[in-house]
């Protein structure tokens, strides 16, 4: 027949040894042949050809049915023969599991045993092998050719599928199906599409990144073979011109279309678009910011515009109506100038290529510069303000429902879910930190630290003390920082949407209060998080101060040492907030961009205020210390002056605040509210100190004379956005530290900002 | 551990550069105080505890500077306080102007939710008066404000001046809340509870405490 080849040698058959398959017709004809490395099923109408190594065979246990039954599987056929007698099949399972034997070992290149055919129980066939196999019926494989573990007849474990249209996957198997973390390969006519990514089930599945044959890149959360959960889409490419939709998505994802919120930015056209999403379209409330300094809020049905609209310009004018199309004013409305005179009527036509009015001229009735306690401006904004942009805690959900299902909860049901019990989340947190281990093996790249496993308060204890609570931050810092923790992958997520939306385009001074916004509500939706992990912190929004921590262990973990404070008056290191712990390791990430839309908003009464500080800075300590009105015993110069002679002067004038003064200028390197209060109050400690040591008595400060000599050492330290540093720690310091010393000492800052303001140049 | 619900106030100290704003504060608070318990701003900023009818009070006392080339720094510094100490010399009149001037001010910016003390100081100089006792008294009570005389010298009447100060701030944050229906509202930040141990920040209606033991 056909099947003659040099090396192969028939083992047995079916003419010799009876063999039928079962439930075959009466008159049809089956011939059963084993030979050394294939199986062979000759039938009237043709013969089928079974490689051995990929035979897994099965004794099947005597029933009515079936007797001397025994069972062999194919990847894609399965075999059910009977024999006549026991002792038949007893000859042919051992035939056929010698020859799978000798066929697996021999692919493997092991050495043959030689005394394979004396032992009379041979080994079973190995469940788990190496082997390769063309797929040839209908089906997701067809065609392929595998090659790579299996288990049962089944794809499991590494392995690689070559279609012969180019398709290649590589990656794992589970139960014949891709599962686990692979690349899928596909050659289309414009390019080649790839993903790389984990998979379920034969589908993508779970967090990859797909580029698509045109260059567009996908890259995040997959379900079933579509883009669903938070994901990046970039679509189009900046550098080709004749595409003007260059475009970056970030949001959310359902069914592969946008739905949810999402950020969009058009690269090409410099604009943004922040808000909701459904089928692809803008639905629902949203922002738009421009390049050219436009804000534009509004609600969208199904990609349009409806309802009335608020759009903002660089200065404070603004108008409140009707819209069409884009951000074309068309209908009726109210345009309001920045001195509050407005026009009410109808308008039609952009700002940018001028508006047709019709309409009726209102002028301002008194002027509304009222000075509220200096309050940044935010009386500029029109009432409407924020109204129609999508609350922070609505952003970004997606991201908080992953780190929530990586951590055991059913997210399916309600959001936020309840919590888990704190065991069953660190079982989790161990097994995803285990996973991203032994997929970073097999990607070989970097090692994940082993400690991130380690509970950090395993004792259970009814009470947070100040070595706990340590301890706890220490490992949250620790996990934010590892890409493979749970709570590393949402910070980094964060970050990343963070500046997705404020970065570029996003650096609109109008913005400014949603990203403040969007602060806190990262705050306030992380910590019940870290909640479920640590039960034993407090509650968000209650906070609570431990009994007095033990000194020594205070002392050498607060970054200064306080002065004792009377009871009462808070100060960070004993109270625990949410904001106290997370907004020092959530605020360095991001501060760039968000300092960036502080000092942009500051940006006129900063410069007022940094024209005066080089004017003065060029003056001399004496002239500028009676300029500030310091009363003459705390100028602090005499004593060198009449020491030294004149040369030397200039050299040790200088040195008297000079501790004080480096003190305050390292408030624009920290990056929370909570260090920079604390360099506040560590440059109030430095300037008494001087003092008292000057005046060798015990000198009780009043703020008259207290004023001036802070005012001195602000204008000396030279903080470039310090009207950006201040309203930063105004908006984001937390609220119970506002009565106490912090409180005065930043307020008192403050004042000398203002102060140096309504001072004359010189 | 727990101790029971108290009020923090903040009180700005407001008065022309000579009027003695800080010698009465140091009168005030020196029963109590020792070298120990100064703050970095010492006579700048003050805690002081006190007692009224069974309710803790806390007061947060800031002292202001009072140079007149100071004097457009006032919002900053009352933003947000329940009571304020005005403090004139009663032998210099322009003092007096000038606390006219801060009760003005106050009223526009914070209405009448704050506290207004207006104090003579310096009555150990009684020959010197410029200002009369009549004249001040029925200023005061034109513009919703106490008066007092003290000196603080003898530490005359400085006392009683705070604990009526604090009693009246104590009924301006009952009525105000109150009026917000039993709780205390965003606005009103000096009506919200403060406690020593545990504080809540919690604006919202129900006031749910958490010890510093277990919550769970």
């Amino acid at each position: 027949e056909a099947l003659k080849s040099p090396c192969r040698r028939l083992l047995k058959d079916s003419k010799s040894c009876p063999l039928q398959l079962h439930l075959a017709g009466r008159f049809s004809s089956h011939l059963f042949l084993l030979f050394s490395d294939v199986f062979v099923h000759v039938s009237y109408s043709g013969h089928q050809v079974f490689p051995l190594a990929t035979i897994w065979i099965e004794t099947i246990s005597d029933t009515d049915q079936i007797k001397n039954g025994i069972s062999l599987t194919m990847p894609e056929d399965a075999l059910t023969l009977t024999a006549v007698q026991a002792a038949d099949k007893g000859e042919w399972m051992w035939a056929i599991k010698q020859a799978i034997c000798d066929a697996v070992t021999e692919r493997k290149n092991l050495p043959r045993s030689s005394s394979s055919s004396s032992s009379s129980t041979p080994r079973p066939p190995p469940q788990d092998r190496h082997a390769c196999y063309t797929f040839k019926k209908p089906g997701p494989y067809k065609d392929a050719k595998y090659e790579g573990m299996w288990k049962n007849s089944k794809l499991h474990g590494q392995g690689k599928l070559t279609w012969p249209d180019g398709r290649e996957f590589r990656g794992t198997f589970h139960e014949g199906m891709q599962d686990g973390w692979g690349t899928m390969t596909t050659p289309l006519p414009e390019g080649m599409e790839v993903y790389e990514g984990r998979w379920k089930m034969g589908k993508m599945h779970g967090n990859g990144c797909l580029r698509y044959a045109n260059g567009d890149l996908y890259e995040g959360h997959f379900q079933e073979g579509k883009k669903w959960g938070h994901g990046v889409f970039r679509q189009g490419r900046i550098n080709i011109a004749s595409n003007p939709e260059a475009t970056v998505y970030i949001g959310e994802w359902v069914n592969d279309r946008k739905q949810g919120f999402g950020v969009l930015e058009y690269l090409t056209r410099g604009e943004k678009f922040m808000g909701m999403w459904m089928d692809d379209n803008r639905h629902g409330n949203g922002i738009i910011v421009s390049l050219d300094g436009i804000y534009f809020e509004g609600n969208f049905i199904h990609g349009k515009i409806s309802g009335n609209g608020l759009l903002m310009t660089e200065d404070a004018t603004y108008y409140e109506g009707q819209f069409s199309g884009g951000t074309n004013l068309s209908g009726k409305g109210t345009l309001t100038m920045p001195n509050n005179d407005r026009i009410e009527g109808t308008f039609y036509g952009s700002f940018s290529d001028g508006v047709k009015v019709t309409g009726t001229f209102h002028k301002a009735q008194e002027p509304t510069n009222e000075r509220k306690g200096f309050s940044h401006n935010v009386s500029t904004l029109p009432s409407t303000f924020g109204q129609m942009s999508v609350s922070a805690d609505r952003k970004w959900q997606a991201l908080f429902a992953h780190c929530y299902s990586l951590l055991g909860c059913d997210v399916s049901l309600t959001f936020p879910p309840p919590p888990v019990r704190p065991d069953k989340a660190w079982q989790r947190v161990a097994a995803v930190l285990a996973m991203a281990k032994k997929v970073q093996k097999e990607r070989s790249s970097n090692y994940i630290s082993d400690d991130l496993e380690t509970i950090p308060v395993s004792t259970p204890c009814d009470r947070l003390t100040t070595e706990h609570y340590h301890k706890m931050k220490g490992y949250i810092a620790k996990a934010i920082d590892s890409p493979a923790h749970p709570l590393g992958q949402l910070f980094e997520a964060l970050v990343d949407v963070y500046r997705a939306s404020y970065v570029g385009v996003g650096a609109h001074q109008r913005l400014l209060t949603h990203a403040v916004n969007e602060v806190k509500s990262y705050i306030s939706r992380i910590y019940p998080i870290i909640r479920s992990a640590f039960v034993l912190l407090i509650d968000f929004k209650a906070f609570v101060s431990w009994s007095a921590p033990p000194c020594a262990s205070s002392s050498t973990q607060r970054p200064c040492t306080l002065a004792p404070l009377t009871s009462s008056t808070p100060s960070p290191g004993c109270i625990v907030t949410a904001a106290g712990l997370l907004l020092p390791l959530l605020l360095p990430k991001i501060y760039p961009p968000l300092f960036t839309l502080f000092a942009l908003h500051n940006e006129r009464e900063d410069e007022k205020y940094w024209r005066r500080i080089r004017h003065w800075n060029k003056q001399s300590d004496v002239s500028l210390m009676s300029y500030l009105g310091l009363d003459e015993k705390f100028w602090l110069i005499e004593e060198c002056a009449i020491d030294d002679a004149n040369g030397v002067m200039s050299a040790i004038k200088n040195r008297s605040y000079l501790e004080a003064i480096d003190t305050l200028q390292r408030m624009s390197t920290s990056f929370s509210p909570a260090e920079k209060l604390q360099l506040i109050q560590l440059t109030f400690d430095e300037v008494n100190t001087l003092v008292q040591r000057r005046e060798r008595s015990n000198y009780l400060w009043s703020m008259d004379d207290l004023f001036p000599v802070f005012l001195y050492v602000v204008v000396r330290a030279r903080i470039q956005h310090l009207g950006a540093e201040i309203h930063f720690i105004d908006e984001l310091m937390e609220p119970h530290l506002e009565y106490g010393e912090f409180g005065i000492m930043f307020t008192t800052l403050k004042a000398c900002y203002f102060q140096i303001q309504l001072e004359k140049v010189l | 551990m727990a101790s029971s619900g108290g009020h923090t106030f903040k009180v700005v100290l407001l008065g022309e550069g000579a009027v003695g704003k800080t010698s009465l504060l140091l009168r005030f608070v020196e029963n109590k105080f020792n070298d120990k318990h100064l703050t970095t701003l010492q006579a700048s900023f003050l805690n002081k505890k006190m007692n009224i009818g069974g309710k803790r009070v806390n007061l947060a006392i800031w002292d202001t500077a009072g140079q007149e080339r100071f004097h457009a720094l006032g919002p900053i510094y009352y933003r947000d306080s329940n009571g304020a100490v005005l403090v004139y010399d009663i032998t210099d009149e322009d003092s007096f102007l000038k606390v006219k001037n801060w009760v003005k001010e106050l009223r526009k910016m914070l209405g009448n939710e704050i506290s207004l003390c207006i104090v003579g100081n310096k009555v150990d100089l009684e020959n010197d008066r410029h200002i009369s006792v009549q004249d001040a008294e029925s200023y005061a009570a034109s513009v919703g404000a106490r008066h007092y005389h003290t000196s603080a010298k003898l530490n005359k009447g400085i006392e009683e001046m705070f604990l009526d100060l604090s009693k009246s701030m104590l009924e301006q944050s009952n009525t105000h809340s109150a009026a917000s229906g039993g709780s205390s509202a965003p606005g009103s930040r000096g009506g919200s509870t403060r406690r020593q141990v545990v504080t809540i920040v919690d604006d919202d209606d129900r006031p749910e405490r958490r010890g510093c033991c277990s919550s769970s």
